[in-house]
């Protein structure tokens, strides 16, 4: 990976498409960040080109979510870089008629939404703001471990940061698993068992929890229960607690024992 | 209490009348024991269950207890031969006190057990024991015998009562499914009735033990072979009902559908033409020099303009949903959100063709959802209603989001039933929604409630 975050922009039109360049190029020059525009244009097809060509660089990307005449939208644009760089910041620059917020939200879990309609000064502010956020979280992001987890659903992959997770439980039905994080409950298909074994960094604590053990607040030896922030509990089998425990202290977590 | 020295078990009781053959006097004595004997052993269970369940630890139920006691042993001294049924029958008379489902199958279970085992595996014990230390069974070795035999018989009522407690504490919830009980409860009171009938049967006509096995093994057989063909048939019966119920409510289902559709087109005829009629009247209305009814047209067609410009029956995207089920509840639910003022948008960037679920499950689920959200929404101030077709490869989501006033703490228990949670408005449904999409095995659903609630529904294409 090189040093520089890389920023790219597609619109295809010119004169907004030069006045983001001018906006970009500006606020990396004030404050001085280790950036760098890219790349400019107005053709979906010659960023996707550059992205191919460079795989494993990671970049921020203004892209408009309707190019006319061209074959490639914003959405399938977004998506292709999204495969070449997982962790891709994408900022969707667009008129609000256009904007799918719900659907863009869950296909490609873009940086932000900037709404034309609001005005030069408005878009502008708030680009600046993406570049600031951006380079923050890519300087930040090589110091603090980046694990993922994903899970997977009807064919499609999908990424999270390992520290939303909880904790995973078996569902009320055959082959169905309940993926319990911070603020987001997901169901989806598979076994624990399985699931044990795809996932080394989460410990199983019983027949049917598998838990994240950098999650836990407190253990109740006791009640046998595991606690998490929010108050959600899981049981832990009796025969587990000894490693669990042992697990515990090896890696000083900050769990409190009771 | 005084140990009585009773031949406690039926078999070896008639063995020993058989060995001394001392005639009715003997008899007489030993009835007398048999019922004290019976005494201990009813009291045993009872006890047993007591202890097992608290409900059971009340006054009325140790007075029945003692009278039970007293009417048993009335009974046993008149007459013997079915005092194994009779004491089954009395233990099970206890579960009249039992209120709660849950302690009637642990109680039920435990007496049936419990008696099973200390009347066949107790017996078999104590003579294995005997015959081991080459006792006899005489007059004085009978003492011993008693003693053995009861601490045998009690070590097993003791391990049945323990091992249901255990089982209980580790399959919770295999104990509150009620069908799963019922089975089990049907299937130990077959094999006690065929243990009672069978005992009872070779007491009366002197029949062996070993072949007293081998005709259990063949009743038992013959009732579970029945019971499986009855439930086999009973549960394909309701099957077919219920697939010919749900065939008939998706018919009805679809002339509801197509029905609404058709009106909402009319509807948007009718508006069509009368804005047309009022144009044209109002050229008529301009034409003549009437001021009053001239300025009385303006204000009149002015605000009817306004009401009709605002058309609660369209939403942008809504021609892409081909699935008629799914279009039919979001044109439906959207306009009475509209209606309430609030905000609402739907997002299909893809036209998006039949979904692999039943269109009944499909519009319930999404009713509800809708529902919820309107509910949730109608107190905010700027609230709004979203939803969003998500196409892949392979899979359809359907995503319901809307805005919330507070952020959601605890996500799972809002998916519980009968928790209801009336400020945020989510709580009612969504155990309804749970239950709908648990079965489907192409169905999977997340919900999450960082900035907005949102519930995703993921139906993968078959």
């Amino acid at each position: 990976m090189s040093g520089l975050l890389k920023t790219f922009v597609v619109e295809d039109d010119p004169e907004q498409l030069a006045t983001l360049k001018q906006i970009i190029n500006n606020h990396i020059m004030i404050n001085d960040f280790d950036m760098c525009l890219t790349l400019a244009t107005g053709e979906a097809q010659a960023l996707l080109d550059e992205v191919n060509a460079h795989p494993d660089s990671e970049g921020l990307y203004f892209l408009d979510i309707d190019y006319p005449g061209q074959a490639l939208n914003g959405l399938e644009l977004a998506s292709k870089i999204r495969e070449q760089d997982v962790n891709a910041k994408i900022v969707f620059v667009s008129t609000h008629a256009e904007m799918a917020f719900l659907t863009f939200e869950r296909r490609i879990e873009p940086l932000d939404f900037i709404v034309k309609d609001l005005g030069q000064a408005a878009v502008k502010e708030k680009v600046e703001k993406d570049i600031r956020i951006a380079y923050e979280r890519y300087t930040k992001q090589g110091v603090s471990s980046k694990a993922m987890f994903s899970y997977s659903k009807g064919g499609q992959l999908f990424n999270l940061p390992l520290s939303q997770v909880l904790f995973i439980e078996t569902g009320m039905s055959r082959n169905k698993l309940v993926l319990h994080l911070v603020d987001r409950i997901v169901q989806y298909n598979g076994k624990i068992s399985d699931e044990t074994v795809a996932h080394p960094e989460l410990f199983r604590v019983h027949k049917s929890f598998l838990v994240n053990p950098n999650m836990l607040v407190r253990v109740d030896k006791q009640a046998q229960l595991g606690y998490f922030e929010n108050g959600e509990t899981i049981d832990i089998a009796i025969r587990k607690m000894h490693d669990l425990l042992a697990l515990i202290k090896q890696a000083q977590l900050p769990v409190k024992l009771n | 209490m005084k140990y009585t020295n009773g031949g406690h078990f039926d078999t070896i009781r008639l063995l020993n009348y058989r060995f001394s053959g001392e005639g009715r006097t003997i008899v007489y004595v030993y009835w007398y024991i048999a019922a004290f004997d019976h005494w201990y052993s009813v009291m045993l269970v009872f006890m047993l269950q007591i202890l097992i369940n608290r409900e059971l630890r009340q006054r009325r139920v140790y007075v029945t207890v003692v009278m039970m006691a007293l009417l048993l042993t009335g009974l046993y001294m008149w007459y013997d031969d079915y005092s194994d049924i009779a004491t089954f029958i009395v233990n099970l008379g206890l579960l009249w006190f039992v209120r709660n489902k849950k302690f009637f199958i642990v109680t039920s279970l435990t007496a049936t057990l419990s008696y099973i085992l200390f009347s066949y595996f107790g017996n078999f014990a104590t003579e294995t024991i005997f015959h081991l230390f080459g006792l006899g069974l005489d007059q004085w070795s009978g003492w011993l015998f008693e003693i053995v035999g009861e601490t045998i018989v009690t070590a097993c009522m003791l391990a049945v009562a323990i091992s249901f407690q255990i089982l209980y504490k580790r399959h919770a919830r295999q104990f509150t499914d009620e069908v799963l009980l019922n089975v089990v409860v049907c299937a130990l009171a077959v094999v006690a009735i065929a243990f009672f009938a069978i005992t009872t049967a070779a007491d009366n006509y002197n029949i062996g033990s070993g072949f007293l096995g081998i005709l259990m093994i063949i009743l038992v057989a013959i009732l579970l072979i029945n019971g499986g063909t009855f439930i086999y048939l009973f549960y394909s019966y309701t099957m077919r009902v219920q697939a010919h119920r749900q065939s008939l409510e998706r018919k009805q289902y679809d002339i509801y559908v197509n029905n609404l559709e058709s009106s909402y087109q009319n509807l948007r005829k009718f508006r069509h033409d009368y804005q047309n009629i009022l144009l044209s009247l109002g050229e008529y209305i301009h034409a003549t020099d009437n001021s009053e009814l001239k300025t009385y047209f303006d204000e009149v067609v002015l605000q009817s303009q306004k009401s009709l410009t605002r058309d609660f029956g369209h939403f942008d995207n809504l021609e892409r949903i081909k699935d008629k089920s799914l279009k039919a509840i979001i044109q439906n639910k959207f306009s009475v959100a509209r209606q309430a003022g609030i905000k609402v948008r739907l997002e299909a960037s893809e036209p998006v063709t039949q979904l692999a679920i039943d269109p009944v499950t499909l519009a319930r689920v999404s009713g509800i959802l809708l529902d919820n959200a309107i509910e949730a929404v109608k107190s905010q101030a700027d609230g709004q209603i979203a939803v969003a077709v998500v196409k892949y490869p392979k899979m359809v989501e359907l995503v319901f989001a809307n805005s919330i006033q507070a952020p959601i703490a605890r996500l799972d228990e809002l998916m519980t039933a009968g928790h209801t949670s009336k400020g945020v408005g989510h709580g009612q449904g969504l155990a309804t929604v749970r239950e709908l999409l648990d079965p489907l095995d192409n169905v999977t659903y997340e919900l999450g409630a960082r900035d907005q609630f949102e519930f995703i529904i993921s139906i993968e294409s078959e």
